[in-house]
């Protein structure tokens, strides 16, 4: 099934967010299926800080819960979690 | 029996225990017996390479068992080790390594090839962890298969056991000299202290290039006990650090503030109990009263103690904190001094001052204390101004409390700010800061300023929107006048060093932008 275009926008939006946390020149030649922890050197606080951006962006809550690996794996997959939240 | 070098304990432990499990990390583990033997064919094979006693052996791996092994076969080759950061820039690590003149380096086979692409002249020599070894080392399996033992490598308490480099106020990171006599001092003092025991498992948070990596290390040898290291994923989610603490049912944990405050605020304890935890230790930075006590609250069983000591100290004070501090209170004591440990308070004019109260210079002096800093002199007459005694730079004064003297950290000696002619203390803006309901986290900082001396800035991080207007009044509410920082900057999160620490450097920075210096008003 090909992605509608919110999903695609999420996507960038995603990727966006995450350039800015951790450098557009890491992200670069990153496809969003790619995984993210083997990629790159994501610390603690990047992750909090995506949180952050996450749930000001999208107007998302991210639970303690939702901060698990599987959610951040990927672009895809942190687009997924907020395609997720949305839908609540 | 009186163990004077750091690593005898594993000796020992291998023959009461050869088959209790020593460290584990990654789902990989190894027993007591493992472990020494694993170590004595590290040190076998970097003598045959010509490592001698008073070497230096880099160690560049991730923190796995192969890691620990590596420590302990470098020590009992009469060689101290020196830890370089495996996320550090390859041309760091090269600086480092030239610096203290690495003889040999035990390392991961990208990590060797990553130093050597730096064109930097480093090691030559050592062992591989991986399928290939380049020209010069040996690959980890053959050591291992090998039939090298080590020979008496005739060290003594004296001769150093490891090098742990520091930032340095210059951009030079700085190598921090710690003997055997010194980390044992630290290690026997926590043993007997928190009555450490065979049956207790110690976490492993901290970086092994981060110095409270040898308690997790060196005091669980001692112990018997044994050694877990949070695997990389597990630190940055802390559900699953919750989880896993429970799962690896740890009994010791010892971390920075920071990390801690991150499980309490994400790590939905409530669900997932850390109450394995019989003993939490932390130290390197002022850990914010709320969180504390939160924690205090949902791990109710642990006993809670503050470890105080810069890097060239160890641990050189301590303090339970037996009741959860409220959000208004000083932040918990650093405490007493350690065994075999004084510690003096030394005001401007150079007299010791042993009033309450009154703040000086904390100077540090025993057995604990490092030797100095690698190949810098200047430095080191600057801070050790006679052996066995260092400068720390940090303010403190004396506390009288119902159970007996304390020490209290008031802040930086060169934090010490001055803004038109008033003493200001940066902590306790942010105290004042904390009292806000919302703030998570709050930091001050001293732009310097020609005219004024320094303006003060502050940043608060809170999970929703801040209203500056609202915390101005508050600061208003609770500082003399001169303390109310002119501008109170809120963002989502306070930007953290590697270690954990709240990134100051990049804090002052960002001030600086802010501020507008009073020598371009009109």
């Amino acid at each position: 099934m090909m992605p509608n275009i919110h999903q695609v926008d999420r996507l960038g939006t995603v990727r966006e967010l995450l350039a800015n946390i951790v450098g557009g020149e890491v992200l670069r030649g990153v496809a969003d299926e790619d995984q993210l922890f083997e990629r790159m050197v994501l610390d603690s606080l990047h992750l909090i800080t995506l949180v952050s951006s996450l749930e000001e962006r999208f107007g998302v809550v991210v639970t303690p819960e939702d901060l698990v690996p599987e959610n951040f794996q990927s672009i895809a997959a942190i687009a997924g979690l907020v395609d997720l939240k949305m839908q609540r | 029996m009186t163990r004077y070098l750091i690593h005898e304990a594993l000796a020992d432990a291998a023959q009461r225990w050869p088959d209790k499990t020593a460290a584990r990390a990654e789902g990989r583990s190894l027993t007591y017996g493992a472990l020494d033997l694993a170590a004595d064919r590290v040190a076998g094979a970097l003598a045959a390479m010509g490592v001698a006693g008073g070497d230096r052996v880099g160690v560049y791996m991730d923190k796995t068992v192969e890691a620990v092994a590596a420590i302990y076969g470098i020590l009992r080759s009469g060689a101290a080790y020196v830890p370089l950061d495996p996320d550090a820039p390859p041309a760091r690590c090269a600086l480092i390594g030239q610096d203290c003149a690495l003889a040999a380096l035990v390392a991961d086979e990208p990590r060797v090839r990553a130093l050597q692409e730096t064109g930097g002249a480093v090691a030559a020599r050592g062992i591989v962890c991986g399928a290939e070894a380049p020209s010069g080392f040996e690959t980890w399996a053959a050591v291992q298969a090998g039939a090298q033992t080590s020979p008496a490598a005739g060290t003594i308490d004296l001769d150093l056991a490891y090098i742990l480099y520091t930032s340095g106020s210059t951009g030079r990171p700085k190598g921090v000299m710690i003997s055997h006599r010194s980390a044992l001092t630290f290690v026997d003092w926590a043993c007997g202290e928190f009555s450490l025991q065979p049956d207790d498992t110690f976490s492993s948070h901290a970086p092994f290039h981060f110095d409270l990596s040898t308690f997790d290390l060196f005091a669980a040898a001692s112990a018997g006990g044994t050694v877990t290291v949070v695997p990389r994923m597990t630190t940055l989610f802390p559900v699953r650090l919750a989880q896993w603490i429970a799962s690896e049912a740890i009994t010791v944990w010892y971390s920075v503030p920071s990390a801690l405050s991150m499980l309490v605020r994400y790590g939905a304890l409530d669900e997932h109990p850390i109450d394995s935890i019989r003993l939490l230790l932390f130290a390197g930075e002022v850990f914010p009263n709320k969180y504390l006590a939160e924690l205090m609250r949902l791990a109710p069983k642990a006993r809670y103690f503050n470890l105080y000591g810069p890097t060239e100290t160890n641990v050189c004070t301590f303090h339970e904190v037996l009741d959860a501090p409220a959000p208004g209170d000083a932040p918990v004591p650093i405490g007493r001094p350690c065994a075999n440990t004084r510690c003096l308070v030394e005001d401007e004019q150079g007299n010791v001052v042993t009033a309450a109260g009154v703040e000086g210079e904390l100077i540090v002096q025993g057995s604990i204390v490092a030797r100095g800093y690698w190949g810098d002199q200047e430095k080191t007459v600057e801070r050790f101004t006679a052996p066995g005694t260092y400068r720390t730079g940090d303010v403190v004064r004396w506390s009288d409390q119902s159970h007996g003297r304390v020490l209290r950290f008031v802040g930086r000696r060169d934090h010490m700010v001055k803004s038109r002619g008033y003493r200001i203390e940066l902590g306790e803006i942010e105290a004042a800061l904390y009292a806000h309901a919302e703030v998570e986290e709050a930091a001050a900082v001293a732009v310097p300023d020609e005219l004024l001396g320094s303006r003060i800035l502050a940043f608060c991080a809170a999970p929703g929107a801040l209203d500056e207007a609202q915390l101005h009044q508050l600061c208003q509410d609770r500082l003399p006048r001169y303390m109310v920082p002119e501008r109170i900057a809120t963002l989502r999160r306070l930007p953290r060093t590697p270690n954990g620490k709240v990134d100051r450097t990049h804090l002052l920075q960002e001030a600086t932008r802010l501020a507008v210096s009073s020598t371009r008003s009109p």
